[in-house]
């Protein structure tokens, strides 16, 4: 082992430990989409306002870690009783709008039956 | 160089996809390609257009609109009806496909209302499946005049097992298959293990589950009185009509989960049972021979035979 490759194995194991010791960014990602076409995808740890105007109106909240549809002008209004979610998806039927938050990593199942 | 190449050739990961079709979400994950999964979303719109009574163009409204008369269907069409007749006689109406006049009625997913009991009591007179005939020869249905179809308790089963089939048939062996709620497990990971499915937690939101099921091969299908249900005047309605008395039903059940091969049984058997109450539903089980896992209105859970030690269920 030469000069060179002591130095890149310190490098390394300097990058290893700051990976373990540096927190990961939290990687929740909110995607809505309307139909086929995703409309947003961002951060599920903020406070933002969705509106979708299509067949019916959806107003869809996401405030620090969870998401909601917060009104909607649908019939039965589903997607409003559905509440908060913070991993999984929720959907607005009539409106063809369909909330997921992708957390893979936290995932314990694969689907949801019910 | 040789471990970099071993860790980047792990497996490929599955493809997604999304949609808007009988009534729900449906959602897909599966090892296979993009033009397989869009064909298997054509098999899924082609059966919406063919299935759903809202559509004025499809067969099931063609049939509707004929009461009276013998209406020709596709091949397809007829099956399904055949079969969804074939299980209302052995759920002796628990599932019943002409509940349909009462689903539209009550429209609970549309223009919702609550109709008065002297319409309910004069619509039951028509919810009767020994009155839907069939004639294989010509491929024809007809229902009588007054009478309505409805096939949106099986229908979900019945195209989730028609794309399995089309997955097979093509070589995939990976997957899970999400038709509003209605999951079908396609084989293991291809990284290896069971797929395990959360059964939702009839008392929580809709990413909440009560238990875990890891299985392979099989269809998990729960009926749950959560979903489809609207509030009026302080009072919960929700779409899982009770063919004797034709309003939602008020059994001690709030979530059937069935596990089977057979998607559209299970999808079917899972309403009948749903409707039918701990007691008798539990029987029909054990009877047509379908692994049930029930949870009545008291929280408790009860099971048919050997449940747990077959699918590993875990309560959380």
């Amino acid at each position: 082992m030469n000069r060179a490759d002591v130095i890149l194995c310190g490098i390394l194991i300097i990058v290893s430990l700051l990976a373990l010791l540096i927190p990961i960014a939290d990687g929740d990602i909110v995607t809505v989409k309307h139909g086929k076409n995703i409309i947003y995808s961002g951060s599920l740890f903020q406070s933002k306002v969705i509106e979708i105007d299509g067949d019916y109106y959806n107003k869809i909240e996401i405030n620090n870690g969870r998401v909601r549809y917060a009104y909607a002008t649908c019939p039965g209004h589903e997607c409003v009783n559905s509440g908060w979610i913070s991993r999984g998806s929720t959907a607005c039927v009539p409106a063809s709008t369909i909330v997921t938050v992708s957390n893979d990593s936290k995932a314990k199942v694969d689907e949801i039956a019910g | 160089m040789v471990l970099l190449l071993i860790l980047l050739s792990g497996c490929a990961p599955a493809e997604s996809s999304t949609s808007f079709a009988l009534g729900t979400v449906c959602t897909q994950s599966v090892h296979a390609s993009k033009e397989l999964i869009s064909k298997s979303e054509e098999i899924l719109q082609e059966a919406d257009a063919r299935l759903s009574w809202r559509r004025i163009d499809s067969e099931v409204s063609s049939i509707n609109d004929g009461a009276g008369s013998f209406v020709v269907v596709s091949k397809e069409t007829f099956e399904l009806i055949s079969y969804a007749r074939e299980l209302a006689e052995l759920t002796k109406g628990a599932f019943d496909p002409t509940i349909g006049v009462l689903t539209k009625a009550w429209d609970i997913t549309g223009d919702f209302r609550v109709p008065s009991n002297d319409e309910i009591q004069e619509l039951l007179k028509y919810v009767d499946y020994t009155k839907l005939e069939l004639d294989i020869s010509s491929s024809s249905v007809k229902i009588q005049k007054g009478q309505f179809i409805d096939l949106g308790a099986i229908a979900k089963g019945w195209v989730c097992d028609d794309i399995v089939e089309f997955y097979k048939v093509n070589d995939v062996t990976s997957g899970v298959i999400n038709l509003g709620g209605n999951v079908y497990i396609l084989g293991e990971k291809q990284s290896g293990g069971q797929y395990t499915v959360g059964i939702r937690d009839p008392f929580g939101g809709p990413s909440e589950y009560y238990c875990t099921i890891s299985a392979k091969d099989c269809a998990i299908v729960v009926s749950g009185a959560y979903e489809r249900m609207v509030e009026k005047d302080g009072k919960i309605y929700h779409h899982i009509l009770d063919y004797r008395t034709g309003y939602p039903s008020e059994s001690d059940l709030v979530s059937v989960c069935i596990v089977s091969q057979n998607s559209a049984l299970a999808d079917a058997i899972s309403t009948a049972i749903f409707v039918l109450g701990s007691e008798k539903g539990l029987k029909l089980a054990s009877e047509l021979g379908v692994d049930a896992m029930l949870m009545k209105s008291d929280s408790t859970v009860i099971y048919t035979e050997k449940f747990n030690e077959k699918y590993n269920t875990l309560v959380v």
